[in-house]
């Protein structure tokens, strides 16, 4: 059990300790996360079907200016191995992910609140013209503390999370339960609204309430969604290539 | 011939080669959110990523050197694919300024650097995360709800290609190009094209998305008199389908465009409210 704690915390460093930036905020999708943890526990496919399930929930999963909303990486890495080892099922490994991916945005705010530290220090290595200390205290040294911190409540939750969550799932009533997996079914509306706000193009909207009833109506596959939209896009592009040309 | 001549010429002025700069873009990749905190943002991922490129076109100048790593430790942030342009134009302008450009001054740069990482953001943090990211997971993670391990992993595969390939694009370009490229890329009446076609397919996907993703109904009945029952979701629905998930992404735009960024509050409302509704049988 250790040396699974201690993996799934290596896995949850590589997800959120950013170290090459594509490639960590790729991993720490819950639906990629879910087949490692899998691995981890020698069962990957009940791990993908979790990763999956809390995938749904962080569908928007946007980080506008680096802000996360939600720590998909730590509700995935806790969620998970409670949920292998408990079995439980798909909705409840989504109503102990919730609150956990609150509390990673903690994680976060303290990590870069620390990292101030490295300003600092980078400030007078500047001043003294030691450029190589700079470059070890802009890179090496900030990932080794992320790695602290990000390693050692994922090791501690691994090691002992499964039978704390067993014991509290039998004490917590069922409508409880019930809310924290109805909260999961709410939140992703949160990363739509986040994409809204970052694409900044109010006079866009219509699009966006277009394609919600659209879909709503009808039920399409994403890809016809896409199809649609592409056409859409093509198509009004075409007149307002023409307003442009009347102008000049 | 002249023109080849001249090649020469400008090649033998260049200090930067291709591997300095494939150095320095593969040093922005893999610290750029690391060394992140509240009052720089990015500002020491940055100098990480110049730093030795720095040293080189000022290996006799320590003065300008040292001038130089302030100006690219200060405050940073941009989206980490698109904001590689801005790289690649400092460090051709640190280039020539170090070849003896005067017009180049301090000034230019830092106005550059600081002008351009807040558009770029915008564009990449949308087009990377609300298009590339999001909408090869909406196709691909049903197919993994249904055990297939592959589908897993080609959402992140689609992003990975795209996001390597075009950041180092960009930084080349940006190096080139120069100063020039700002106008060459933000003003070039196609990528404006290219954008707003994305920007429409992107919204319109959104919606798909929240119509697919979000899930609200309300378990409410009423009992209408005698012995008959009315489902309050059957109403709703046949007024506009899917409403309550619809309000719910547009009262959370609301609240963000008018009250900012609160993303843990919104959390944990929608939490408190999900509960309570629970609690008394409403959802």
């Amino acid at each position: 059990m250790v040396i699974k704690a201690v993996l799934v915390g290596l896995l949850y460093w590589i997800a959120m300790g950013r170290a090459n930036y594509f490639f960590s905020f790729a991993f720490r999708k819950p639906v990629v996360l879910g087949v490692f943890i899998g691995l981890v526990f020698g069962d990957v496919k009940t791990g993908l079907i979790y990763g999956a399930t809390i995938q749904l929930m962080y569908m928007g999963g946007i980080e506008a200016g680096g802000n996360i909303p939600s720590d998909q990486g730590l509700a995935a890495c806790i969620a998970i191995p409670a949920a292998i080892i408990n079995s439980l099922d798909p909705a409840a490994s989504v109503a102990i992910a919730v609150p956990f991916g609150v509390l990673g945005v903690l994680i976060n705010n303290l990590r870069r609140t620390i990292n101030s530290f490295y300003n600092t220090k980078a400030d007078s290595f500047v001043e003294k013209g030691e450029y190589d200390k700079l470059s070890t205290f802009s890179f090496i040294l900030p990932w080794l503390t992320n790695g602290v911190l990000y390693f050692t409540p994922v090791f501690i939750a691994t090691l002992f999370g499964p039978s704390v969550v067993q014991a509290f799932i039998k004490v917590i009533p069922e409508w409880f339960m019930n809310g924290l997996a109805n909260a999961g079914g709410m939140l992703p509306a949160l990363g739509f609204a986040l994409t809204l706000v970052v694409m900044g193009r109010k006079q866009y909207i219509p699009f966006f309430v277009l394609g919600f009833f659209f879909h709503a109506i009808a039920g399409f596959s994403m890809l016809t969604g896409a199809v649609i939209a592409l056409c859409i896009a093509l198509i009004v592009s075409m007149f307002k290539q023409n307003e442009e040309g009347e102008l000049t | 011939m002249s023109q080849i001549g001249e090649k020469a010429v400008e090649q033998k002025s260049n200090i930067v080669t291709r591997i300095d700069l494939l150095k320095a873009w593969w040093k922005w990749c893999l610290a750029v959110e690391v060394p992140v905190s509240f009052d720089r943002m990015q500002a020491l991922a940055f100098g990480y990523s110049l730093n030795k490129v720095l040293r080189k076109v000022y290996k006799d100048n320590p003065e300008e050197l040292k001038e130089a790593m302030k100006r690219h430790t200060s405050m940073f942030n941009t989206n980490c694919d698109w904001g590689s342009l801005i790289h690649g134009i400092i460090i051709s302008l640190e280039e020539q300024r170090a070849l003896g450009n005067e017009n180049i001054t301090p000034e230019i740069i830092q106005s550059l650097k600081i002008g351009l990482m807040g558009p770029l953001a915008g564009i990449g943090d949308s087009v990377d995360q609300g298009i590339v990211a999001t909408i090869p997971l909406a196709i691909f993670v049903p197919m993994a709800l249904n055990g297939s391990v592959i589908a897993a992993f080609v959402p992140a595969l689609i992003y990975l290609a795209w996001s390597y390939g075009y950041s180092w694009f960009l930084m080349k370009k940006g190096y080139s190009l120069g100063k020039n490229a700002v106008l060459e890329i933000l003003h070039s009446g196609k990528i404006k094209k290219v954008i707003d076609i994305a920007s429409i397919v992107g919204l319109f996907m959104i919606g798909c998305l929240s119509s697919s993703f979000v899930a609200f109904k309300t378990a409410a009945v009423f009992n209408a008199g005698t012995s008959s029952e009315v489902v309050l979701q059957d109403i709703l629905d046949g007024m506009l389908p899917k409403i309550l998930p619809f309000a719910l992404v547009m009262g959370m735009y609301l609240y963000i465009t008018k009250k900012g960024p609160k993303y843990l509050r919104i959390i944990v409302y929608t939490m408190l409210l999900a509960l309570a509704l629970t609690f008394f049988g409403i959802i």
